[in-house]
């Protein structure tokens, strides 16, 4: 499930010198080429909410400031994901106080949805929120870490890597993180579905 | 067959399957059918995945993606090329603002604490500190000392930062003692006496430096001065730092001279765990000049001259541990040393069987599949009452329909159906030989 990189090589060379000059739109043309991959890491890492798209704007953001010294030895998309993770890892200190208000993840327009399925959605969605509630209350680099490797599916080696830390202290941080979720979310009776015997949603 | 721990097992599991080599997705997938709670865990875990994955995750609309893009290169473009974010994104002013002068405030107090803090304690030399973990810093001046160890205060010429230092009189740390007739039970107890002191059931003392552990119907006596501790009868582990005054274990037939070291002494056997010993005859010749770490020595039977037969304790299941340990890291060779080593010791049944899967294993992580097959049906055969050679004979099935010789695949699952008809992997089989009749 890891993303594929593709090789800064793969990327035309004059569109990432045209980045590196700032030029509109040679920067609008790449990073909605890798926008959906970035977007995928953020929800997985920040869950969804209305933090994302201030996320993804963030993270853009900091691309296109940092482009002119983006030196092309790493791949384009390495080098992006490394920076939505800062991105995430700012917004996570940011005090919650200071954040925006949370609307809750259920539409208003969902009240009305009588659509096959639409129960299963909530129900999933409801989970979702008590999984990231969880997640949330892991200290900020064993959540990490073990968002990378769990979800991301990125090897233990490629997440050190993005995180600047040993292998085996990003071993010892996905444990712990994996862990305290699992005992968080065995009690929750939201989550109970999840386990065994509770019936898959 | 169940060579995977737990541990071993759920952190595999975190890596996606597609993450796993095909060994290791095997040894998972095994473990994971026979284990309860790696099964709970394995479906919870691709539970959540998927729900992180699944649809309730929204993305967001083309719109808000486009406005992001948009509002970002429009906001990088309007504030002109001083682009200095790098990796990170920049801090509201108020915030690095508010950031320095909460750290201003922090420095201030503390240097303010500091100074309250050592004004009050400059007398005895101390600073308030959390009290040690158990066992750590017995001698260390900013300790409060652990329950049952007395510190006593040093003379004014000791050296400032090491004021206090620990009461080295011999004191009973837990169990139960008799010593003169009088039973002492409560841990910190000093001892008056340390002649003939006995344990019935074993008990902990702390001896100067040394931490000794007296077995069932055991009986010391412990000069501090001569720093000799004669064992009268019993057994006697001891631990001990190193010091420039060797400690002593005195047996009627030996004396056990310390070098730093844990060890365990009866008056026939001396077994030497950590560091080194030396041991002597009564008069001081030399029994064994060095007993090095995982050795033991013991006396020949009474009346013949006692010899010293250096032997190496080999502890087969570390080996065995030590085995799966490298090859849950995919390393082969060690772990084939290990088990070479293991096996050329008398194993019991279990033991030889958990090598002869581990060796399977090895060869299965090399991808020697038709090899790995042969050395799980010579387990499956030698140990079929066993639970290993039941394991071992459904790798074996599953092996080899994995390697496409259906008929043998067939003939194995059948034969574990008919000799196992309880057998934990019972569904499996009866699944597969369905699907291979297909």
């Amino acid at each position: 499930m890891a993303s594929a990189e593709p090789r800064s090589t793969q990327v035309d060379p004059e569109l990432i010198d045209a980045c590196r000059r700032g030029e509109r739109d040679a920067l609008e043309r790449v990073l909605r080429q890798y926008s959906p991959a970035i977007e995928r890491l953020l929800l997985r890492l920040a869950g969804p909410g209305p933090d994302l798209e201030d996320l993804l704007q963030r993270t853009m953001m900091a691309i296109v400031q940092a482009f002119p010294r983006f030196r092309g030895e790493a791949a384009v998309q390495s080098w992006m994901m490394r920076i939505a993770v800062n991105v995430v890892r700012q917004h996570w200190r940011v005090p919650e106080k200071r954040k925006r208000v949370k609307l809750g993840l259920v539409p208003v327009d969902d009240d009305v949805d009588d659509s096959p399925g639409a129960d299963v959605l909530t129900d999933q969605r409801r989970q979702l929120t008590r999984l990231f509630h969880h997640l949330e209350k892991i200290g900020e680099k064993k959540r990490l870490a073990f968002s990378l490797h769990v979800f991301e599916g990125l090897s233990i080696e490629k997440v050190a890597a993005l995180m600047g830390a040993s292998k085996a202290a990003t071993k010892s941080r996905v444990f712990w993180a994996r862990r305290a979720l699992m005992a968080k979310a065995k009690k929750d009776p939201a989550l109970r579905p999840l386990f065994l015997g509770g019936e898959a949603q | 067959m169940n060579t995977l721990s737990c541990k071993e097992t759920q952190r595999l599991l975190a890596q996606r399957s597609s993450g796993l080599v095909e060994a290791d997705r095997l040894r998972v997938e095994l473990h994971v059918s026979g284990c309860d709670a790696c099964s709970e865990y394995s479906t919870a875990l691709a539970r959540m995945v998927a729900l992180v994955d699944g649809e309730a995750n929204e993305p967001l609309s083309a719109r808000a993606r486009k406005r992001a893009i948009v509002g970002a290169v429009s906001a990088a473009s309007d504030s002109g090329t001083g682009f200095d974010l790098g990796l990170e994104v920049e801090a509201q002013p108020r915030f690095r603002i508010t950031w320095q002068l909460g750290a201003v405030a922090v420095a201030a107090a503390a240097v303010a604490a500091f100074f309250i803090m050592n004004d009050g304690d400059d007398e005895i030399g101390t600073t308030a500190a959390k009290p040690p973990p158990p066992g750590i810093a017995l001698s260390r001046n900013d300790a409060p000392p652990p329950p049952g160890i007395a510190l006593s205060r040093t003379d004014s010429s000791a050296k400032p930062g090491i004021a206090l230092s620990r009461n080295d009189k011999p004191r009973l740390l837990s169990g139960k003692v008799v010593v003169a007739g009088i039973a002492l039970s409560a841990a910190g107890s000093e001892l008056t006496q340390t002649k003939g002191v006995s344990s019935r059931a074993g008990a902990e003392l702390a001896l100067a430096d040394a931490h000794v552990v007296l077995g069932k119907r055991t009986t010391i006596d412990w000069s501090a001065t001569s720093r000799r501790l004669r064992l009268r009868r019993g057994r006697v582990a001891v631990k001990v730092k190193s010091s420039e005054r060797k400690l002593r274990v005195i047996t009627p037939r030996f004396h056990v001279v310390v070098i730093g070291t844990s060890f365990a002494v009866t008056h026939r056997q001396v077994e030497v765990y950590k560091g080194r010993v030396k041991v002597l005859t009564p008069s001081g010749a030399v029994l064994a000049e060095r007993l090095e770490a995982g050795s033991r020595w013991s006396m020949v039977p009474v009346g013949t001259r006692a010899v010293a037969p250096v032997k190496k304790v080999v502890d087969t299941a570390k080996l065995l541990r030590q085995a799966r340990a490298a090859l849950a890291k995919h390393q082969v060779g060690p772990a084939r040393e290990h088990l070479k080593t293991a096996m050329a010791q008398r194993l019991s049944p279990a033991a030889s069987a958990e090598a002869g899967t581990l060796l399977a294993e090895a060869a299965l992580i090399e991808g020697k599949l038709a090899q790995a097959t042969e050395l799980y049906l010579r387990v499956a055969e030698r140990y079929r009452n066993l639970s290993a050679g039941q394991n071992a004979l459904y790798a074996a099935a599953r092996l080899a329909a994995k390697r496409g010789s259906k008929p043998v695949a067939r003939k194995l699952f059948k034969r574990y159906l008919e000799r196992y008809p309880k057998g934990r992997f019972r569904q499996e089989a009866a699944s597969n030989l369905v699907r291979l009749a297909e």
